[in-house]
């Protein structure tokens, strides 16, 4: 009975402490708001959100409080991939790294993959977006975001995102270089005031998008 | 501060267990075993032996299973949890010397066996071998304190000594691991046939190198949930791919060992031992099956728990050879006294505790940095100068 004794007592230290920090991080999960206001920049008509931290493959990640982090893509990448049908997101509980293709979109049978702006465990994901793929061109900052990541190390996988003093210029570099494929889209751009349309895919006629979609999310 | 209680209150259970730890000892010195234990005669080695120090030892085996690893099969991408497990081998050990000090019945005599010595003896064998290896474990624990100081030339000559220090570790380890196994081979009529076997020794080194790369997965996941640092998934990963096959050696060996011997029916019979056997065998196969499966090793809590279990899979063993297997032949009936709940209690605590403020205050999750830093560049000033 000595071992039932030695187990019991130790398993039961072990379940108390993962029970306080599963409900720690559930307290936290639940106390985050998705839609909030950030405060917007435009570079080249696509909203900026100067708050979010950008992977240069074009997700974002916001510290929610310290160790929990939302991710999303940001207006850039919805607007290319346009008329999103379907989407797979990694399952909580699941590691991810950073740089990893964790988020797959599919458009009319063809397939584009992004990559984890951070590296954590995927505590939430958001299952309104997994029904209404929409919102992630309608709201890619709020309602359109993607996962809640517990990460242990967020200052760290930040040293590999965009620097905030570079974001403008990183941003300007990839519509221009989207632009230089064809010039009529700055035009489309510019004819509501200088908001994107809602699918640039879809004047690119021609384009694979698989092929167009691995070009600026690096994948 | 609305989520600091419970650092609030893992600090108040471990004051709480050390209080009750600090009195246990005071019992322990003045009122000697017979107060402080439920010992006899007839069942001298209890809790302190079976847990403490059958299990302190293996527990602390990730020590050298990593540093043979990275240091002698240059496996380096494992190198950024080396570190970590070095230092619990080493705490582990330190701890298991302290609960030693407990379970004799003349402490101060803890040194008689490096003068007067036995070489027929096994436990004189586990003796000079536990002292040396921990002796080991300091100087591989040492460059931390010169990195933390920042004694650059000391710290060089201490990583030209790191391959003999890393040798002679894993010699040290492999001879003590399995020499625990050799303690119980002179007792073939008292301990049960579940667990008695001419393996043992075998048994407790594989053993051994299972529950040190559990405890690494184990510590990495407490050391990152503690610390805010990165958990090294893909490399636990890994290691939890190679804890699988090590638990499929195992549970092999014990079972062509039971069949060998014939007693293989008595796993059947209506028994508590029967029970405990499988409770033993459960808590080490049902990790096996799991870990062998990719989608539990991408999984940090999946990967916790199979580690959690290989652990209990452990200490049951342990503890069914050390106690549970001994008492039918002995004719006692053991079940430790609270004293000696509370002085291991607060001795694994300790060790919680120690590795903390040794994590807060040393380079334990840092890269190894080059010792060769120091020197290193006054060769490239000289050859540029030349």
């Amino acid at each position: 009975m000595t071992v039932l004794l030695v187990l019991l007592t130790f398993l039961t230290f072990i379940v108390i402490d993962y029970l306080m920090s599963r409900r720690r991080l559930a307290v936290e999960v639940a106390s985050t708001q998705p839609a909030r206001d950030l405060e917007v920049a435009f570079v080249e008509g696509f909203r900026v959100p100067r708050e979010l931290r950008y992977h240069p493959g074009h997700t974002w990640v916001l510290r929610e409080r310290k160790n929990l982090v939302r991710v999303g893509i940001d207006e850039f990448a919805a607007a290319l991939m346009g008329k999103i049908t379907r989407m797979e997101l990694p399952r909580p509980g699941l590691w991810v790294r950073q740089g990893q293709k964790i988020f797959s979109f599919y458009r009319d049978g063809e397939k584009a993959e992004m990559v984890s702006p951070t590296e954590g465990e995927v505590v939430e994901v958001n299952t309104e977006a997994l029904k209404e793929p929409a919102l992630l061109r309608k709201d890619p900052y709020g309602s359109g975001w993607l996962l809640l990541i517990h990460a242990p190390d967020d200052e760290t996988v930040s040293r590999n995102l965009v620097p905030r003093q570079l974001v403008r210029e990183w941003m300007r570099e990839a519509v221009e270089r989207l632009y230089l494929r064809q010039p009529r889209l700055a035009g489309a751009v510019a004819a509501d005031g200088g908001r994107p349309v809602e699918d640039l895919f879809a004047a690119l006629p021609g384009e694979s998008w698989t092929k167009l979609t691995q070009e600026f999310f690096l994948t | 501060m609305k989520f600091a209680w419970p650092r609030t209150f893992w600090r108040s259970v471990f004051l709480l267990v050390l209080a009750a730890g600090v009195y246990a000892t005071w019992i322990r010195i003045t009122g000697g075993l017979g107060a402080s234990t439920h010992l006899s005669d007839e069942f001298p080695w209890g809790l302190w032996i079976g847990f403490d120090v059958l299990c302190g030892v293996g527990l602390a085996a990730g020590g050298f299973t990593l540093a043979a690893g990275v240091h002698i099969f240059n496996i380096r991408r494992y190198e950024p949890i080396v570190r970590p497990a070095i230092l619990t081998a080493f705490l582990g050990y330190l701890l298991v010397i302290v609960a030693l000090l407990y379970d004799l019945g003349r402490p101060e005599r803890i040194w008689h066996p490096l003068v007067m010595w036995n070489p027929r003896s096994v436990m004189f064998e586990v003796a000079w071998c536990v002292t040396l290896y921990t002796t080991v474990l300091f100087f591989e624990v040492f460059p931390l304190v010169l990195e933390r100081l920042g004694h650059r030339r000391p710290l060089a000559w201490m990583h030209r000594a790191m391959i003999p220090l890393v040798v002679a570790g894993v010699i040290l380890s492999t001879l003590h691991q399995s020499s625990l196994g050799s303690l119980y081979l002179i007792v073939p009529e008292k301990l049960h046939p579940l667990w008695y076997t001419p393996w043992l020794p075998l048994l407790f080194f594989v053993s051994a190198i299972s529950v040190g790369l559990a405890m690494t997965i184990f510590e990495s996941w407490h050391s990152s949930k503690a610390f805010g640092h990165q958990l090294e998934l893909p490399l636990l990963a890994g290691l939890g791919r190679l804890l699988a096959v090590v638990l499929l050696i195992y549970l092999t060996l014990r079972f062509r060992d039971l069949e060998r011997r014939g007693v293989l029916g008595q796993a059947v019979e209506p028994a508590p031992e029967t029970w405990l056997f499988w409770l033993e065998i459960g808590l080490t196969a049902l990790p096996m099956f799991l870990l062998f499966r990719a989608s539990t090793r991408r999984r940090p809590r999946s990967l916790y728990w199979c580690a959690v279990m290989v652990i209990f899979g452990f200490v049951a063993h342990r503890l069914n050879v050390s106690v549970t297997g001994m008492e039918a032949a002995s004719g006692a009936t053991y079940f430790p006294k609270w004293t000696e709940i509370s002085v291991t209690l607060a001795i694994v605590a300790l060790g919680f505790a120690a590795f903390r403020l040794a994590a807060k205050y040393l380079p334990v999750f840092e890269p190894a940095r080059e010792a060769a830093e120091g020197p290193a560049r006054p060769e490239v000033a000289l050859a540029a100068a030349d």
